[in-house]
């Protein structure tokens, strides 16, 4: 009996994909606050870095803290030369395919982050293309709303799409944006400048812009943030961390819909990198030495951390007192080879770059074992 | 003497009328409706006073990088109210011109569990302490109104609750001003915000850790 029973397990059951995960969770999100808690606290691996704190002392508390906030609503009017306005509903999806709809919405309009620099950019439609702002073919700027915030003034904030959307290829990143130059132009006291594709995320006063990061296969992240500040504990992590951000990004005076943030976060598990890996090719086997134990294929050829003292870039990030954990992530390497803009610091610009410097340590590769790599790399 | 005893005698027959089933004329209720006994822990009874109480939701202690001027600063200003502060005006009219530059917010909700309007309910002063539990300010109002409606803080009628914004003065050297003992650079503080009606005696709201705003929140 025992061998019938061992014979008969099924030890091929498919991992459950992050989007059916989130379904079947989603009761739990919208409207259980125990719930929504333990994943928090899953999710920030080091309580006693001032990121992780403010959340804790405000999110998912048994009474007031940030739950308690008006839940604020998308109505936001487009940026340039055909303006629109966009009502996003909050209401409750009931099929995966209206999920995914809704978080697509939610991606391009809501207002995650309002500054003064960006509505002075608003104003400088001359300047868009020289910043690295798109505009979609009605010649509307992507990714820049007006609307009126919790104290109904008029505002423009960025949505996720100003970020991490690059001709017409959703979640992969505006490697163009240059709003180190942009703050500068607006005339920033602090007059800090950021390389074309960075941003300085930290708020912890010290010059450390890390690359606009890609955001395809998220689900197969170990970690968020370049110095791995949050832990994709699971789906939930992402929106617990979609959730602050937005509240974070209106200053704490109002929390987005739920429905909106579960919804947003399943669209962005569901972005893909469209490239098919190659393993048939010499330069895998390649990989498989020099590349595998940090960027492992069987999760998205990423990993968990890096010491920064393993990898020649700047590790400025890693020791930030407001975010800092002493750890790069490791990303996945999907998406790749449609890339222009690798490692934290943004500063090379090419897988052959990335390869003739030496990544991980500056060691090079003998010339045809890198050429094989490369072959590689460019199916990712 | 003798007038001493006739006072004694007038006063046997008010004794005698006492009834001895009057007890109720001798039992003591609190009065609520004066400034008596303000310290004592007595609840006020809901059916002939308001009953308030305050719960903290959200704030921070603002960002006066790029105006420090219109932060609090313990060694040039006193705790005076300086004006509307930064939280009027809209951006989009007169471009606000400045990048990190940001009034102190904290939002919070108001309780009446008692049956009576709570009168003329103000904040009477907003202490920051610093995490090893120091006052190091008493910062200065700017207002509070209802974020529903806008309208400001007054009265608030029996059995209902409300949520409110307060605006007010943050640091604007929060760093220095917040310094612990291990001399751990400062960014959260503790308020203990103070209030009161007319009617109603003064209670506390303490907020837990609230931080500086972020330069850039993402």
């Amino acid at each position: 009996m025992l061998l019938l029973a061992t014979a008969c397990e099924d030890t091929t059951d498919a991992p459950q994909s992050a989007t059916q995960w989130m379904l079947q969770h989603t009761d739990d999100y919208l409207h259980d606050t125990q719930w929504r808690r333990a994943e928090l606290e899953d999710s920030l691996w080091r309580p006693e870095l001032p990121y992780a704190q403010k959340r804790l002392d405000a999110y998912a508390l048994p009474s007031g803290g940030w739950d308690a906030l008006p839940e604020f609503q998308v109505n936001v009017e487009s940026v340039g030369k055909n303006p629109k306005t966009i009502t996003v509903t909050n209401e409750r999806p009931t099929t995966q395919k209206q999920w995914l709809e809704l978080g697509e919405q939610i991606f391009w309009y809501m207002p995650m982050r309002r500054d003064p620099y960006l509505e002075w950019i608003a104003t400088q439609p001359q300047l868009w293309n020289e910043l690295g702002l798109q505009s979609d073919s009605q010649g509307n700027l992507l990714g820049l709303v007006r609307y009126k915030d919790p104290l109904g003034r008029a505002r423009v904030a960025v949505t996720c799409g100003f970020c991490h959307h690059d001709n017409g290829r959703v979640g992969a990143a505006n490697s163009h944006l240059d709003l180190g130059r942009a703050r500068a132009m607006f005339g920033s006291a602090v007059g800090q400048d950021w390389p074309t594709g960075t941003v300085d995320v930290t708020d912890d006063h010290v010059n450390d812009p890390v690359a606009i990061p890609d955001l395809f296969n998220v689900e197969h992240q170990a970690y968020i943030n370049h110095a791995a500040s949050v832990r994709v504990a699971s789906p939930a992590s992402l929106a617990i961390r979609f959730e602050s951000q937005f509240i974070e990004g209106q200053s704490m005076m109002a929390r987005p819909s739920r429905a909106q943030v579960w919804a947003l976060t399943m669209f962005v598990v569901s972005l893909d990198s469209d490239t098919q890996p190659n393993t048939e090719l010499p330069g895998f086997n390649v990989f498989q030495t020099a590349c595998a134990s940090c960027h492992q294929p069987e999760h998205a050829f990423g990993g968990t951390l890096s010491p920064p003292e393993a990898v020649n870039s700047d590790p400025t990030v890693v020791h930030s007192p407001m975010r800092g954990t002493g750890y790069f992530k490791v990303p996945t390497l999907l998406g790749a080879s449609k890339s222009t803009t690798f490692m934290n610091d943004a500063s090379l610009h090419s897988l052959e770059d990335v390869l003739r410097t030496g990544h991980p340590t500056g060691e090079t590769l003998p010339e045809n074992d890198l050429q094989n790599l490369l072959q590689f790399l460019n199916t990712l | 003497m003798k007038s001493l005893l006739s006072l004694l005698l007038l006063a046997l027959p008010l004794v005698a009328c006492l009834e001895e089933s009057d007890d109720s004329n001798w039992n003591l209720t609190e009065n609520n409706q004066t400034q008596n006994n303000q310290n004592n822990n007595t609840t006020p009874d809901p059916k002939i006073s308001p009953v308030l109480s305050a719960e903290f939701v959200s704030g921070h202690l603002g960002n006066y990088v790029d105006c420090p001027e219109q932060g609090y600063d313990a060694g040039a200003r006193s705790a005076e109210p300086g004006g509307a502060g930064l939280w009027e005006g809209d951006c989009a009219e007169d471009g606000c011109g400045i990048l990190n530059c940001e009034g102190a917010q904290v939002t919070f909700t108001l309780k009446n569990e008692g049956r009576v309007e709570a009168q003329n309910l103000r904040i009477t002063s907003i202490e920051l302490f610093n995490t090893d539990g120091l006052k190091v300010a008493d910062l200065p109002l700017e207002s509070v109104q209802a974020v529903e409606t806008g309208e400001p803080l007054a009265n608030v009628g029996g059995d209902s609750q409300g949520m409110f914004y307060m605006f007010f003065k943050g640091p604007a050297q929060p760093y220095e001003l917040l310094e612990a003992q291990d001399g751990q650079w400062g960014r959260a503080g503790i308020l203990l915000i103070k209030l009161k009606a007319d009617n109603h005696a003064e209670f506390t709201l303490e907020t837990p850790n609230i931080y500086v705003l972020d330069n850039i929140a993402t």
